[in-house]
């Protein structure tokens, strides 16, 4: 039996881990890092590439570099994340076959999956070599707030990886998981996650070895990237006041800007100040010029002290969601790279009125978890029982275009429920049924997962049959869904097939056509 | 005196613009081509003709990428691949030109591969903050060098740079020529 990889797929890095001995271990990549920008490219000359190589060209090779694909996964062309996504990213993202969201790079369409893809068999290459073995099974973190079809993509995006996934589990939960090795009592602890592109705040409960998120809540477009995004916006400014250059429309001046920033940002958790030298950035009529400037840390938290408050308010909701005063909170773990930013460190500590716990490293936390679910399942260990919840509630479209819920959200998984529903007319024979996912009482509002006809209903007037609806979701926070005519016993279940997700066939064709490219390459 | 190469040049130039100033348009497109006959590449020649709309022959065409490639044997690469790259620039459409510049680029590209012992080697800066700014370097140079870590091969770099996979590796030779990079193995 081979190793159980934990892999962090994230919005901007990706991190993988694995046990050791017991011991969690995060394994570094050829380049000696932790983490792995969740970047794929395409050259002009075609290669493919995964990400630091990615990540060093993405801005003069902005049109071929996709980053933060997750925040497309699983979700309709339409909707409002990805039509905000496809004003914000340089790269072409098109409506795909079943209304999913795709994405053009180098000529070429790309499923949500596919892309994802690129970035696991990476975080697989980086684990095998530093096992010395062949690696074909992991767990796979996602956010909580992740819905079915999201869920059901980075299954998929897994298989064609090569990788089969043996678990999706909630990031704060696989935080939890890490902070919690070892631990006994009882706990309720907040993950405050503030990573590149996404905020997610999560409450969880921990109780001798049985982790059950309360509540969750987030921002999809708020991360490190934004904090980064000031700092280029002040060189900028700062450049074009002392030499009169305007340098935001070249991609190689904006390339340097973007990697020194983030080098910035990061130096000044540990400094005061820093001094930014991108030496021969722009030429001028006296010849070259470079860019010389100091930013302190007191600058940097002034630009971006309002996108750090920002995060508070969603912390309030996911406690008020949780029906929890943050008083009764025993621990704050920090996740993310960003927390180590002294500003939010402070603002989270004097949010919550303790300080945040710095026992566990926050990139590397979610991948750890990760690996010591991979270990609990293969181990079968007992004494580790995972509670997570769904994050949305999940129902059906009812007459007059209503929305049913069946299972609130919050709602621990697995969880199975049903429900009596009957006809709206006289002899009607079948009924269509629509499973839908969100919050809204309007049917239409909320996501559809899919849809299913129930047939062969006996004759009778409308309100008389009885049609049992029910729904499972499992421990991944995948659903399938069945419903049954209590009169004739004729039932009909399916796996729901969301947004974006594909049929084996097509996982398949995708598989086969990456194993072709690799051959050419090797060629 | 007998009229010099470069005065006969000037003088076809001047009746060329001077007739066509009188509308006396085919005079003066013979006047250029003269000009063209001389010196394959004399751009405003070139320009002139096709502000006159007489396309430039393929025959000058032809003299051009021959006098390039001549050029370029006798060590003067740099000239002979500026004259094709200006010829490719007006007429991209011309396969001559084209083919030649291509052939310039990957000789140039061998050549400049093997001064750097290949594409495996891990290029690093070599001097100071201080000294690096006494040169007069331009920012396609500061991005390259912006890209080098110790860490990243040859190879990588011409694929992350974005930049021209040829200029990128001749400027990568300029920079070592220069005591500023160091190829480590």
């Amino acid at each position: 039996m081979g190793r159980v990889i934990g892999i962090d797929l994230g919005t901007t890095n990706s991190c993988v881990a694995v046990l050791e001995n017991g011991q969690p271990a995060v394994i570094p990549n050829s380049g000696g890092y932790k983490t792995t920008p969740s970047m794929f490219a395409i050259t002009q000359d075609g290669k493919r590439l995964v990400g630091h190589l990615a990540k060093r060209q993405a801005i003069t090779n902005a049109r071929n570099t996709v980053f933060a694909a997750k925040r497309l996964i699983g979700r309709r062309f339409d909707s409002d994340e990805v039509q905000r996504s496809a004003k914000l990213c340089a790269y072409e993202i098109a409506r795909g076959s079943n209304d999913d969201a795709r994405i053009v790079i180098g000529g070429k369409s790309f499923t949500c999956p596919e892309i994802s893809a690129f970035i696991l068999r990476e975080m697989r290459r980086v684990a095998e070599e530093y096992l010395g073995e062949p690696v074909s099974e992991a767990v796979i973190t996602v956010p909580a707030y992740f819905n079915d079809a999201q869920r059901q993509c980075t299954k998929d995006a897994g298989k064609i990886a090569g990788l089969e996934v043996l678990r999706i589990v909630n990031e704060p939960t696989a935080a939890a998981l890490a902070y919690g090795m070892n631990r006994t009592g009882h706990e309720k602890i907040a993950v405050y996650d503030l990573g590149g592109g996404t905020f997610d705040i999560s409450v969880l409960e921990m109780s001798e070895g049985v982790i059950e998120v309360l509540a969750t809540a987030g921002n999809t477009f708020l991360g490190g990237e934004d904090f980064d995004r000031r700092i280029v916006e002040h060189l900028l400014a700062g450049f074009k006041q002392s030499e009169g250059i305007d340098l935001s429309g070249d991609p190689m001046a904006l390339q340097r800007l973007k990697d020194a920033a983030e080098k910035a940002k990061c130096d000044l958790s540990a400094r005061e100040r820093v001094e930014v030298n991108l030496p021969f950035i722009a030429t001028g009529s006296n010849g070259p010029v470079h860019l010389s400037m100091e930013i302190t840390r007191e600058a940097l938290e002034r630009l971006v002290d309002d996108i750090v408050r920002s995060t508070l308010k969603i912390v309030d909701q996911c406690l008020q969601d949780a029906g929890l005063p943050k008083g009764e909170l025993d621990q704050v773990i920090l996740v993310g790279g960003q927390t180590r930013m002294p500003l939010v460190q402070q603002a989270v500590a004097e949010y919550f009125g303790k300080r945040p716990h710095k026992g566990v490293n926050p990139d590397e936390v979610v991948a750890v978890g990760a690996a010591i679910q991979g270990e609990t399942l293969v181990t079968k260990d007992e004494n580790l029982l995972l509670l997570d919840v769904t994050p949305l509630s999940l129902g059906i479209a009812t007459f007059g275009g209503h929305f049913a819920k069946l299972i609130e959200r919050n709602t621990t998984v697995p969880v199975c429920k049903s429900h009596i529903f009957t006809t709206t007319r006289d002899n009607q024979s079948a009924v269509k049924i629509r499973v839908l996912q969100g919050e809204s009482d309007v049917a239409q509002e909320n996501d559809l997962l899919g849809e299913f006809v129930l047939s062969g209903i006996r004759p009778a007037r409308k309100g008389e049959p009885e049609i049992e609806v029910s729904f499972d979701i499992d421990a991944n926070g995948i659903v399938s869904a069945s419903a049954r005519d209590q009169a004739t016993g004729k039932e009909q279940s399916i796996t729901v097939n969301a947004t974006g997700t594909l049929s084996e066939e097509e996982i398949q064709k995708i598989i086969e056509e990456q194993e072709l490219y690799e051959v050419q390459l090797k060629e | 005196m007998a009229e010099g190469p470069r005065e006969r040049t000037a003088r076809l130039l001047a009746e060329g613009l001077e007739l066509f100033g009188h509308d006396r348009i085919d005079e003066a497109i013979a006047r250029w081509r003269e000009v063209l006959a001389l010196d394959p590449n004399h751009r405003e020649a070139r320009d002139y003709l096709e502000s006159a709309g007489a396309t430039v022959s393929s025959a000058d065409r032809r003299a051009l990428a021959a006098q390039a490639l001549a050029l370029a044997e006798q060590g003067d690469a740099e000239q002979a691949l500026a004259m094709l790259r200006a010829a490719t620039a007006r007429t991209p459409q011309d396969l001559e030109t084209q083919a030649a510049f291509d052939l310039l680029r990957a000789h140039g590209f061998a050549k400049d591969r093997a001064r750097l012992g290949g594409l495996g080697g891990r290029p690093r800066l070599e001097v100071g903050r201080e000294k690096l700014l006494s040169f007069d370097l331009p920012p396609e140079a500061g991005f390259l060098l912006s890209l080098l870590d110790g860490k990243t091969r040859i190879e990588e770099l011409l694929t992350v740079s974005g930049l021209d996979a040829f200029d990128t590796l001749h400027l990568l030779v300029r920079l070592q020529q220069a005591g500023i990079v160091e190829i480590a193995a």
